[in-house]
């Protein structure tokens, strides 16, 4: 009996404890082992950080200029930083949907700069005397500006229970936006070009973005993706295409090992991307976007939905997916006597592209090449009067038409180089009107643009063939064309403000840079160098004399070195030397007369 | 209650004594299950295996079910930490790389990794993903807000131990029960793992539900518990079905033997295939073949021998009449006959006396043994009965200078009895008595009681030696085979008188010790077919002087097979020899023949008196067994 209530017992706890076993429910900390360890100490805030208001001490006008730079940084924390500045209870409060976006503006110098009147209550009222440059925007673009002032006055003093200014200064009335100087935009942002591709897809455009430094190198790829995610600037928007709807960033930009992989991740909505060619697309885009990134020096990987898609070596794939379609080293050409030489220092000689019995009479010109092909428009001189003559051939248009009608005044034929499929599409401002032709049909054609079409005195084009730079009215402009069935089309106009006026000429200098010629502060005639956005402003010539300067011809690859060829009355200049027979390329037949100088100059690239 | 008593001792008290109470009750019926329990272990071979199988599988059943279930949970476990862990590891490095954007723990961006990353780690929805909750904390810098995906409140999980843990740069893990999604209570594992990133260490938590791997650790046990439990009832099942294919043959042969023993010699067992079992029973049916061959042989040679000694006492009987005849003739005559002619007259008339009585003793015995016997049994007084007996051999007695006394009731003592048997038994008892009685005095003594009435005979001649007590009843049996036959005994007279005994279903018993003389005691019932139980005089005389060897009382050996070990009967007597003679109607019937070893008892039973006890002759005073006598009859 015993033995079976053993058994018995035994099979209970052996069914207990059968039932018992599972996952438990509650149980101690189990270790695994060490986890990864940071192998870099935590770096202190570095650099890019603007001056605080206690830097200045007590001298009014550094603390008036560190508060008109207080704004530079993150856009999301630009209240707060220019709040630090202002004494409580007069703190700028943001508006609703307000990112950040701070008014740039120019220290207008000639005007006085920024003025300090001291008040009989121990405070002092600023006067900052500017010329509005645009908003910078949370994403770093800069659109045109929406204030009108040109001086903004605010009070700064000791607070008031601070009598011995041992607290530092404070602004006391602050003006009633964000303002920063543009001066800043250069010292705690750095210049970023991404790129979007116009909508036929054919070229990509530069955006120019200020990244702030504060912003560490390592977030700078996912900086740059996101402002791609989040589309082109306000006026490239006609002109340039975003990226497919619903593309989003998947995380951040994952900082690489060195010379290792940089990986961008992003989700797409189904159906996008399906073909090769629009990845690559987006690659390219986004290869070029990274073109500046230090962490980008050897491979970029794009996965789409985490799935790796596409790994080229950045470098190298830029190089087979150039920007634009540039082949070789530009050549230079000058006008003497009516004739077109070829000028010395081209890299590989090419002679002039047209026949010899074209080259007469000739005012001006203004040359494309694509490859073998070239495009030519000539501007000549038919009695009083002007005609275009153009043409387009391999390696020499052989075949040159004279365009329908005669005018006044030509300027010098610009073309702009990806736009058509059939050929580059020419740009002329005739009797002050902006007119548009091609190469085969040589009939001018009013640009269109929504609305009245401005006077236009003179223009240039972007290698890109979307953007053009035009001065209309002695003020300078840039905008967006689109090629339409009808025609050429001005998408998009933005005004630029720089310090010069009276402006003359302009053309391209870079991707984001144009060359300005007008009359500074001092009554000279000057060439500013000017960002595509008129952010930046830089003297290129000044005390160029005082006739007005009636075109500039200029190579826009920046870092090249060919210098920028500007024409004045019926002299062209290179640098500030005229052009003399003797900087033709030698074996001319036949060279042009030594005591003539070149009346017109230009570049074909 | 009374509120005094809320105390917990008092309720222990009370529920002890409850528990008492009610443990007393279980005990009572424990036991009586356990006792009816114990008789079927002990009766039933099959229950025996099969609880013992059923016990020995279940064990050995729930052992290995124990190790399966333990190694599945494990190997759950394990794929369950293991899972959880690689996904920990790949989600620590995608946060190590998100979190590589940032240098600086005050940047503005930071929330918005942290927060992203542990959406893009949780996975988006938290309804598809059954439940996981990644979380990133920074836990050395306050300052930073904890991010949680799908945002729920993680701190009831999140031990401090494991935080701790973590914090100092450990992977750790802890299974913890929580409800973050308000469905009830489920099983979590929380894995956490510190992230090394360029402004120093965050933490990264996962907190997944172990819901689908409880579910398949619970299917499997439910699984491994039924199987086993099916594997065990199979167990049982089978063990009850083999032992029930062996036992039943068993059964069937022990209740084939039971018919055997009983009587009924046709039984056989039904004989099916060639296996064991089919050996046994085949065997068992020979034996029972050859048994009942041996028996019908055997009573057919006691048939033939009975019939024969009829036979032969009818056929002596017609010529001894005519001898009868012819010798009463020249007895009558022998006045005139020569001396020596008359001296052989008389005692060819005496002789034929002799032979007519042994005649006659034959034929009785003849007709016990064919069973013809028949009881004519009613209400008489016995007392006459005696004094009749002792009349008649008074002559007798004095011709051998013995007196006779005779001891009776002065109440007339009836009973349900055939007072020619009776008388003849006496007659026979008186008369050895006499015969041997050495001139000492024989006492005769009546006695009555409810249920019985004795009658002893004591002599007080040479005795019986040990042993004889048996012996005396047996046929033509003589204490001296040497001493001359002097009075007419036919050596068939106590045969007879066994038989007239047993056909009254009474007793004939005869004690005897050497110098002592001898004792005979009839006991008969007061009623025809009332079984004894006891007998109202002793068999061992009171003045018998020899010492009981064993204090303890005195056994007797059965005569035949079917008797029992006899009860100590009167220990308080000094017993010398004595005897106690049973039959039952199998021992009568395998053992009979004058010169078998028990005293010659013919089969009373068939064509007996009808409700004569089968066991006519017991022992004396045994106590009454219901239950044995039922097994007996």
């Amino acid at each position: 009996m015993n033995r079976r209530r053993l058994a018995l017992g035994a099979v209970a706890v052996l069914l207990s404890g059968l039932v018992g076993c599972g996952i438990p429910d509650e149980t101690d900390v189990r270790i695994d082992g060490r986890g990864p360890v940071a192998n870099t100490a935590p770096e202190a805030r570095t650099g890019g950080q603007p001056p605080g208001r206690t830097d200045s001490g007590s001298d009014q006008e550094t603390f008036a200029m560190n508060y008109l730079t207080a704004a530079a940084g993150e856009p999301g924390d630009a209240y707060k930083r220019v709040n630090e500045f202002i004494l409580e209870g007069s703190r700028l409060k943001p508006k609703a949907e307000d990112d950040g976006a701070v008014n740039v503006v120019r220290i207008d110098a000639d005007k006085g700069g920024i003025v300090v009147t001291q008040r009989n209550d121990g405070t002092s009222v600023v006067t900052v005397f500017v010329q509005q440059v645009g908003v910078l925007q949370g994403n770093g673009s800069i659109d045109e500006p929406v204030e009108a002032k040109t001086s903004y006055s605010f009070v700064i003093g000791g607070a008031p229970t601070d009598p011995g200014l041992g607290g530092g200064l404070w602004v006391l009335e602050p003006p009633s936006v964000l303002l920063m100087a543009d001066t800043a935009l250069a010292t705690y942002y750095q210049e970023t070009t991404i790129y979007f591709w116009n909508f036929d897809k054919t070229t990509l455009l530069p955006d120019l973005r200020y990244l702030p430094r504060s912003v560490p190198v390592q977030a700078h790829a996912t900086a740059v993706l996101n402002w791609l995610i989040d589309g082109p600037s306000h006026w490239l928007t006609p002109v340039a295409a975003r990226l497919p709807e619903g593309t989003t960033p998947v995380g951040n930009v994952p900082v690489p090992e060195r010379g290792g992989r940089l990986e961008v991740n992003l989700s797409v909505k189904a159906g996008a991307l399906e073909t090769d060619l629009d990845l690559q697309q987006l690659f390219t885009q986004i290869v070029w976007s990274l073109r500046l990134n230090q962490l980008l020096d050897n491979e970029l990987e794009l996965k789409i939905q985490n799935q790796p898609r596409m790994v080229e070596v950045a470098d190298d794939y830029r190089q087979k997916h150039p920007l634009y379609q540039i082949d070789g080293a530009p050549v230079g050409y000058a006008v003497f006597d009516g004739r077109i030489h070829e000028l010395a220092g081209s890299a590989s000689p090419v002679s002039v592209p047209i026949p010899a019995t074209e080259n007469q009479n000739i005012v001006t010109a203004g040359m494309s090449r694509d490859g073998d092909a070239v495009a030519v428009a000539l501007v000549r001189r038919e009695g009083d009067s002007v005609r275009l003559r153009t043409g387009s051939g391999v390696k020499v248009a052989q075949t040159l038409v004279n365009s329908g009608g005669r005018y006044t005044t030509l300027g010098r034929p610009v073309w702009l180089k990806e736009t058509g499929n059939g050929g580059p599409v020419g740009l002329v401002v005739a009797d002050d009107r902006l007119m548009t032709f091609t190469a085969g049909g040589p009939n001018l054609n009013a640009v269109s643009f929504s609305g009245t079409a401005p006077s236009v005195s003179a223009v240039g084009a972007a290698m890109d063939g979307n953007r053009i730079a035009f001065v209309s009215k002695g003020q300078l402009y840039v905008a967006g064309v689109r090629l339409e069935s009808d025609g050429l089309k001005v998408v998009s106009t933005r005004r630029l403000s720089t310090s010069l006026h009276e402006l003359s000429a302009v053309d391209w200098f870079g991707e984001n840079l144009l060359v300005v010629a007008g009359m500074d502060g001092t009554g000279h005639r000057a060439i500013h160098r000017v960002n595509v956005d008129s952010a930046r402003e830089s003297p290129q010539g000044v005390n160029l004399g005082a006739a007005p300067i009636e075109a500039l011809a200029a190579y826009p690859v920046e870092g090249q070195p060919f210098q920028l060829m500007h024409e004045a009355n019926q002299v062209a200049f290179m640098g500030d030397q005229a052009i003399s027979p003797k900087q033709v390329a030698p074996g001319e037949v036949p060279p042009p007369s030594s005591s003539t100088s070149a009346n017109a100059a230009f570049y074909l690239y | 209650m009374a509120p005094t008593l809320t105390s917990s001792s008092a309720l222990l008290a009370r529920a002890a004594a409850t528990g008492r109470r009610l443990r007393r009750l279980g005990t009572v019926r424990l036991a009586r299950s356990a006792t009816g329990l114990h008789r079927t272990w002990r009766r039933s071979l099959q229950v025996r295996v099969v609880t013992i199988t059923l016990v020995a599988s279940s064990l050995l059943v729930g052992g290995f079910a124990y190790l399966v279930a333990d190694n599945i949970t494990e190997i759950v476990l394990d794929n369950a930490t293991s899972d959880v862990r690689s996904r920990l590891e790949d989600g620590q490095e995608y946060a190590s790389e998100q979190l590589s954007n940032h240098t600086n723990v005050l940047e503005q961006g930071l929330r918005a990794t942290l927060e992203n990353t542990v959406n893009y780690l949780a996975g988006g929805d938290p309804a598809q993903l059954g439940g996981v909750v990644v979380a990133l904390r920074a836990g050395n810098y306050p300052g930073v807000p904890p991010a949680t995906s799908p945002q729920v409140d993680v701190s009831g999980i999140l031990t401090p131990g494991l935080e701790d843990r973590v914090k100092r740069g450990d992977i750790a893990h802890q299974f913890r029960t929580g409800d973050l999604f308000d469905e009830g209570p489920t099983k979590y594992l929380v894995y956490g793992s510190p992230v090394p990133t360029q402004f120093g260490q965050v933490e990264l938590y996962y907190f997944v539900p172990l819901t689908r791997w409880d579910q398949i650790a619970d299917g499997s046990r439910a699984t491994v518990l039924a199987t086993g439990f099916a594997l065990v009832v199979l167990l049982g099942l089978l063990s009850g079905l083999v032992t029930r294919l062996v036992v039943n043959p068993v059964r069937v042969a022990a209740r084939t033997a039971q018919r055997l023993s009983a009587g009924l010699l046709d039984q056989r067992m039904v004989v099916n295939g060639e296996d064991d079992l089919a050996m046994l029973a085949s065997s068992f049916n020979q034996m029972a073949t050859n048994l009942q061959r041996q028996i019908v042989r055997l009573e057919e040679m006691s048939r033939l021998q009975r019939r024969f000694t009829s036979d032969v006492s009818h056929e002596l009987r017609t010529p001894l009449t005519t001898v009868r005849m012819a010798a009463d003739l020249i007895y009558a005559e022998r006045d005139g006959f020569d001396p020596a002619v008359t001296r052989t007259a008389e005692l060819l008339h005496a002789e034929l006396d002799r032979f007519e009585d042994l005649l006659t003793d034959l034929l009785e015995i003849s007709r016990f043994d064919a069973g013809f016997a028949m009881l004519d049994a009613e209400p008489t007084d016995v007392v006459p009965v005696v004094r009749r007996v002792v009349d008649r051999l008074e002559s007798l007695a004095r011709r051998c200078g013995t007196p006779l006394e005779v001891t009776v009731p002065d109440a007339p003592v009836i009973a349900e009895v055939d007072p020619r048997r009776v008388e003849r038994i006496l007659r026979n008892l008186v008369g050895n008595a006499v015969e041997h009685g050495a001139g000492q005095p024989v006492v005769v003594v009546l006695a009555a009681d409810e249920t019985a009435v004795a009658i002893t005979v004591r002599d007080h001649g040479v005795g019986l030696k040990p042993g004889e007590e048996k012996l005396v009843f047996n046929r033509f049996w003589r204490a001296d085979p040497s001493r001359a036959r002097q009075t007419g005994g036919t050596g068939l007279g106590l045969s007879i008188s066994l038989e007239d005994a047993r056909l009254h279903g009474g007793w004939l018993e005869a004690w005897g010790a050497p110098g002592e003389g001898a004792q005979f005691r009839l006991t008969l019932p007061a009623r025809a077919g009332d079984r004894l139980t006891s007998s109202p005089l002793r068999l061992v005389p009171a003045d018998a002087s020899i010492a009981v060897a064993d204090p303890l009382g005195w056994s007797v050996a059965i005569p035949g097979g079917g008797g029992r070990p006899g009860e100590p009967a009167e220990p308080d007597l000094p017993a010398a020899t004595s005897d106690t003679v049973r039959a039952t109607s199998d021992s009568v019937r395998a053992a009979a023949g004058p010169t078998g070893p028990v005293p010659s008892v013919g089969p009373a039973a068939p064509g007996g008196v009808a409700g004569s006890a089968p066991g006519a002759l017991t022992g004396p005073r045994e106590p009454i067994d219901p239950e044995r006598s039922e097994v007996a009859g």
